[in-house]
């Protein structure tokens, strides 16, 4: 196998390993998951430009494919500025500049997470695992489980806080 | 953070933000690094139970050589032999090959030692010694005594033999055939593929051809039915004729000639070996079993007939479905398309366990909710098996309660465009055990639910493929099927797990399915 070929096979496996939490980064500043996918094929033919200029790949990627997607937030931004959902740019920088530096914090939380929704009963993780499915309309999900879409989302609003709580809390275990 | 702003960060991860609440947010935000973090982590959360199911942004990077998988079904069928093999011993034959299968492979990648895959098999018996280790094919020797084999060759050649046949598989190019019938299709990743025979080699130019070799009489014939073969003088390039659409040639007393056409219906075809296959299995379906109150083969008639041994179940009534080819060619099945097309059934009597089994090809789930079956209205006792429009699978009976916010169905989503089957039971609350659905996809278990509640499963009078809604007011009121069904079996008795894998099993379109559909 040649170099190149060396170099493709590692950033595959590079983008695969830290695609989540890269999107996850994108995210908290674009909530719409569409716009969130759009974003990332840019971050991803970026990288992949750049990516021979990358001097420690196994232990810098994270940082720096979040470096990447900062850019190609606030591009983005500046395109949707007028979208009702779209934060105001000095709240979008902020939450950007903090995120890169948690690269490594966030694929922590990633993990955690998957141990606490096997705290979960298993008719609310199946629920949650539904209602992000990418194919999944709440609507539809709503209909399912015999639900208003409102009270849907306030169910799911709820699973997600404890979720959080419990990566809170357990990360904070782990440090103390 | 209090609960009211963590459910103003939900509403803004949702798309639900109210320009009142965009407002506070920002000032949140702006003014809270720890709020700013709470989002982040939240946005997390989300992505986390998304994601490491889809990665698109790696389907946009360039490769530097198709993958092989995208070439030739072999890749995905190499890769789905080990899982095929677990549920072949079944079907082994002989102790042979028990014993072939117990024994020690050499270490390597098993994908580069086989050189065919046994994609179906009917009634297929080997002789001892001379058969393949449970669905592979290696380098060797092979006997076929009883029944009709399609093997599938690492080029891509689909190969279809029926007994008496004897044959070597010298490499993945080269079969040296000493008895028996074969048809072959060979794509274009196949050419070159050779058929060695006494006398004479049949090298393929990208075709579809059949031969015969009659060792007795010396004789062996050749006829090509798409594309050219070139038969050549044994071990060299030599070619001593070339062989083009809706030829035959025959090799005897040392001389290649021209020959007639041969009958041929007696080289089965791909499909023609999963027909064989099922045919045999409809006529002893649920043969001895009391509780099977419906079987519809869905053999083509005015109406659908119930062939169960305990038929309580009624014949179905046709309304509008049309006839056509189901899992092969030559087995039927009923295409639901409009939504006026159903098949109305009637299941009498009251039951305390169900159980409902029906392979099905979907073509899209264009509503709401799609009735697999689905009793007339919504009254006490009746029974709704369906699908959502998130290919989500469900079973209830009108009085068996739910748990609010409980799913039936787990994560198993009902696939469309590739033959199917599921199945799914249901209990009633009795004797202090509380009522309990399964739902099947494909043998697995998609889902598990208990209900609360009393009463019988009374499903009466209903419709596949569609739901009578009656004076009812729904929300989901056309439930029209897209698609084919050309199996439905219905049980008084919740099957087992076990009993549900080898209803998949038996009636599975071919030995690599799900993985290869046809």
């Amino acid at each position: 196998m040649s170099d190149t070929d060396d170099n493709n096979e590692l950033f595959l496996r590079l983008l695969a390993r830290h695609d989540p939490a890269i999107r996850a980064y994108v995210r908290a500043s674009i909530p719409d998951s569409a716009d969130v996918a759009d974003v990332m094929q840019e971050v991803s033919v970026i990288a992949w430009k750049k990516f021979s200029a990358l001097e420690d790949p196994e232990t810098g990627f994270g940082k720096w494919a979040s470096v990447i997607a900062r850019y190609e937030i606030l591009k983005f931004r500046r395109g949707k500025a007028r979208d009702r959902l779209v934060l105001d740019s000095d709240i979008i920088e902020k939450l950007a500049e903090e995120g890169v530096d948690e690269a490594s914090e966030r694929e922590h939380w990633i993990k955690t997470l998957k141990h606490c929704l096997e705290k979960l009963p298993q008719s609310r993780r199946e629920l949650l695992m539904n209602a992000y499915h990418p194919d999944t309309s709440i609507k539809e999900l709503a209909d399912t489980v015999n639900k208003k879409p409102n009270a849907l989302y306030q169910i799911l609003s709820r699973l997600r806080l404890s979720l959080a709580d419990c990566i809170e809390r357990e990360t904070a275990q782990e440090s103390s | 953070m209090t609960p009211e702003q963590d459910q103003l960060l939900c509403r803004y991860l949702d798309g639900r933000l109210s320009p009142e609440d965009k407002d506070v947010l920002q000032e949140l935000l702006r003014s809270s690094a720890v709020a700013r973090k709470r989002l982040r982590l939240l946005s997390t959360v989300a992505e986390g139970i998304a994601g490491g199911e889809v990665v698109p942004a790696l389907a946009l990077l360039p490769r530097k050589k198709p993958l092989l998988s995208s070439l030739i079904p072999w890749g995905i069928a190499a890769a789905a032999s080990t899982v095929a093999m677990a549920g072949w011993v079944d079907w082994a034959p002989s102790g042979q090959q028990a014993g072939r299968q117990a024994e020690q492979k050499p270490a390597g990648d098993p994908a580069e030692l086989i050189l065919a895959l046994l994609v179906n098999e009917a009634g297929a018996t080997f002789a001892d010694g001379k058969a393949p280790d449970a669905v592979r094919f290696e380098k060797g020797s092979y006997q076929l005594e009883k029944g009709a084999i399609h093997l599938r060759f690492t080029n891509g050649a689909d190969v279809v033999i029926k007994a008496p046949a004897a044959f070597d598989i010298d490499d993945g190019f080269h079969v040296r055939w000493h008895r028996g019938d074969m048809r072959a299709t060979v794509p274009p990743t196949g050419h070159g593929f050779t058929i060695v025979t006494d006398g004479v080699d049949y090298e393929d130019l990208g075709t579809e051809f059949a031969i015969s070799v009659d060792p007795g009489k010396g004789i062996n014939t050749l006829h090509v039915i798409d594309g050219q073969v070139d038969a050549k003088q044994p071990g060299t390039d030599k070619v001593l004729s070339s062989v083009t659409q809706g030829q035959s040639v025959k090799y005897e007393n040392g001389v290649l000639g021209k020959a007639r056409t041969p009958d041929l219906s007696r080289y089965p075809t791909t499909k023609s070996i999963g027909l064989r296959k099922w045919h045999q299995q409809r006529a002893s379906f649920g043969k001895n079993d009391a509780d099977l109150i419906g079987y519809y083969p869905f053999a083509r008639s005015g109406q659908l007939r119930n062939e169960a041994a305990n038929p309580i179940c009624g014949h179905g009534k046709i309304h509008g479905a049309r006839w056509v080819y189901g899992r092969w060619d030559g087995k039927h099945a009923l295409l639901f398309d409009r939504d006026s097309d159903f098949v109305e059934l009637d299941i009498p009597g009251q039951y305390q366990e169900m159980t409902f089994s029906a392979w099905v090809k979907l073509d899209r789930l264009e509503h709401s909710q799609t009735s697999v079956f689905n009793s007339h209205g919504w009254d006490r006792g009746d029974l709704h098996w369906k699908i959502y429009r998130s290919g989500m699978m469900a079973i209830g009976v009108k009085g068996f309660n739910v748990p609010a916010g409980a799913l039936g169905t787990g994560l198993k989503r009902v696939p469309t465009d590739q033959w199917i089957h599921i199945a799914a039971s249901i209990s009633s609350n009795t004797g202090g055990k509380s009522g309990k659905s399964h739902l099947y996809l494909n043998g697995e278990l998609a889902g598990t639910r208990e209900f609360s509640g009393k009463g019988r499963i009374r499903p009466g009078l209903g419709r596949i493929g569609n739901w009578l809604m009656g004076d009812r007011k729904d929300g989901a009121p056309i439930r029209a099927m897209r698609g084919k069904m050309d199996e439905l079996a219905i049980w008084k008795r919740a099957l087992s797990a076990e009993e549900i894998k080898e209803l998949t099993q038996k009636g599975r379109p071919n030995a690599l399915w799900p993985m290869v559909d046809q």
